[in-house]
């Protein structure tokens, strides 16, 4: 897979020395510390909690406050990967050079799903509060932050395809954030359809159960499956599709 | 002080956390296989037109001289096959739409030690060739061999071969010059032991070195352009492909830049492309001219020029009458315009055989009816009219 390095360091600089990566991180961190804030302050005004009603169960993916960010959020960090090269036309000397372009397309979901996961670091420290104040199941948190990696995952892969399929960053934040509020949605009718397929489907594809189950720690293999598709396809359509470039 | 009641939990083993970690390694392993096999099979994929049989017009000639019978004599393409071709491009055709050809059966080669300039109006393919020679765009039919390496079948051996300059010379703003050299290096395969070197040679090469911690969004344009000669010279490629390397340089850049590009033609393969006709005559061994997407002339400039139809001799005399009905009688001149008090300008029939045999003809009939000679100098052809001539356009 030539060109994975090479292209995941240039990205890397190019997201750390420009405004972008911190702006979003920052953005970020501001949604996240109300939330958890309002969540600690929910709960000590609450002394009775059952046991899998938690601060950690609470915190990953009970509140909306858990996902808007991110399907706001992530389509801010792919948005630039291709749409910036097409319009730049730097795209011209990066697949001229000798290779692949899984290597590329890679390379840059990499740097993208680095910056998720950098951003999302600061987030243990509240972890570590609260052990302070009480017992933490680090299983459980495993299993949270491996939904949170999950879901981003997913999210940065819709946001890379829809970056290399305009050459705006405006419209491939906006149709990347569309699609993933489309999924997001999907989730909610589990509660609209009564029992059958279509509620079932819906339960299935719900980001929403997917936390919920996950900060229980329950990890459900056909969960898995759905992310990992979330992620493998949308890259596949990428590299076919920068691909497809040579020949329009 | 917050209190939570939590439920006593048992204490922590690392069994499922590992589980959970291998779990996403084998999830990241199943993605990128997945990218890896749509990879390979786009290798393999053939462009979806290169089969469609479509209303070609089969040589190049044809197309220029059926539309003005009168027009330039075309030189047949023969292919040197004895040397080594570094470029070789056999019947290249490139569609956009389907419908219509931006280039149409181009076949050239270029040998190592050779610039070729190739020559066309603005829209005429140019860019669209280069960018297939470089591999960036695919050919809807045809083949492009670089150093030997087919690019349909091995792309990107055959994209290693080529140091490729585009248009506009895009780069990454953001990044300093010796980022993005060490990049653009790394890109393109040099080892990482001789990547400092490599990078070192070629700014200095390009004379770029002195701005080489500089940002290149702050880098004026005759510094972008040598930046990207720069990333095109890094790994020492045996052909160089340089789309209008001199656009918007100042005069003294532009004769570095053709200084630079005849210095690195000892070693290379180069197919510069230009609409500046004395950066031809500056800098390349030979030429190819295309028009609407047609090659339609090709070879060295001396070739190119005499591929004139307005050539002719400057003739300057003394004495009273007609010269132009004096020298009617020539079968070999076709037009004698007066251009001064005593200067004519006499045009040769486009098919005469020997030039130079036809003016002293004319001196012996200027003489024989009574005239003086005082000057009798051949008017060579201008580049621009050529140019002109072979893309349908007319003289400026």
């Amino acid at each position: 897979m030539k060109g994975f390095w090479p292209v995941y360091k240039r990205e890397l600089l190019s997201l750390f020395v420009t405004p972008t990566a911190w702006v979003l991180i920052i953005v970020f961190l501001i949604i996240q510390g109300f939330h958890f804030y309002g969540m600690v302050v929910h709960f000590a005004q609450n002394a009775e909690v059952s046991v899998d009603q938690g601060p950690v169960q609470a915190f990953f993916g009970e509140s909306i406050l858990f996902y808007l960010p991110l399907i706001l959020l992530c389509p801010g960090m792919t948005m630039r990967l291709f749409a910036e090269e097409r319009r730049a036309g730097t795209i011209e000397t990066l697949l001229t050079a000798p290779v692949q372009t899984a290597g590329i397309v890679l390379g840059k979901y990499a740097a993208a799903f680095t910056m998720y996961v950098v951003m999302w670091l600061p987030t243990v420290l509240y972890i570590v509060v609260l052990r302070r104040a009480g017992e933490i199941d680090w299983n459980v948190v495993g299993t949270s932050y491996t939904g949170v990696l999950f879901i981003g995952a997913g999210y940065l892969a819709i946001g890379t395809l829809m970056s290399a399929m305009t050459e705006s960053q405006l419209t491939a934040i906006i149709l990347s954030a569309l699609v993933i509020l489309g999924l997001f949605v999907i989730g909610i009718g589990e509660f609209i359809f009564d029992a059958g397929i279509l509620h079932d489907f819906c339960a299935y594809v719900s980001v929403w159960g997917q936390m919920g189950e996950l900060s229980k720690g329950i990890v459900d293999l056909r969960r898995i499956v759905l992310d990992v598709t979330l992620v493998a396809l949308p890259l596949f359509i990428t590299v076919r599709a920068v691909d497809a470039w040579r020949w329009g | 002080m917050l209190a939570f009641a939590f439920e006593p939990v048992p204490p922590p083993s690392a069994l499922p956390l590992v589980a959970v970690a291998v779990a996403v390694a084998g999830a990241v392993a199943v993605a990128v296989a997945v990218a890896l096999v749509g990879a390979v099979e786009i290798g393999a994929v053939p462009p979806a037109v290169l089969a469609s049989p479509g209303p070609f017009d089969g040589v190049h000639a044809d197309a220029a001289s059926s539309a003005d019978n009168s027009g330039p004599v075309i030189r047949c393409f023969v292919l040197q096959g004895e040397t080594k071709a570094m470029i070789t491009v056999e019947g290249l055709y490139k569609s956009y739409s389907g419908s219509s050809f931006a280039v149409r059966d181009v076949s050239f080669r270029v040998k190592k030690g050779e610039i070729v300039g190739f020559l066309g109006p603005n829209g005429a393919g140019k860019t669209t060739t280069l960018r297939v020679v470089a591999g960036f765009l695919g050919a809807t039919a045809g083949r492009v061999t670089l150093a030997g390496h087919d690019i349909e079948t091995a792309p990107t051996e055959a994209r290693a071969a080529v140091g490729y300059m585009p248009e506009s010379v895009p780069l990454y703003p953001e990044m300093r010059v010796v980022e993005y050299m060490a990049f653009r290096a790394e890109l393109k395969g040099v080892l990482r032991k001789k990547r400092r070197d490599a990078v070192d040679v070629a700014m200095r090469r390009a004379r770029v070195h002195g701005v080489a911690d500089k940002l290149i969004g702050h880098l004026s344009k005759g510094y972008r352009q040598r930046v990207g000669l720069a990333d095109a010279l890094v790994a020492e490629p045996p052909i160089l492909v340089l789309d209008e390397p001199t656009s918007g340089l100042d005069p003294n850049q532009i004769r570095e830049v053709r200084a630079l590009v005849r210095d690195l033609a000892k070693e290379h393969a180069v197919l510069v492309s230009t609409h500046i006709l004395p950066e031809v005559e500056a800098t390349c061994d030979r030429a190819l001219v295309i028009s609407k997407g047609v090659l339609v002339a090709e070879g060295t400039i001396e070739e190119l020029r005499k591929l004139s139809r307005s050539r002719g001799i400057r003739i300057a005399v003394s004495g009273t009458g007609d010269v132009a009905r004096v020298l009617a009688v020539n079968p070999d001149v076709e037009q004698v315009t007066r251009v001064g008090k005593s200067s004519h300008l006499v045009t040769w029939h486009p098919e005469i055989v020997d030039a130079e045999r036809a003016a002293e003809e004319v001196a012996r009939t200027l003489i024989s009816s009574g005239f003086g000679l005082r000057e009798l100098s051949p008017v060579k052809a201008s580049l621009e009219q050529v140019f002109a001539e072979l893309t349908g356009e007319t003289a400026a």
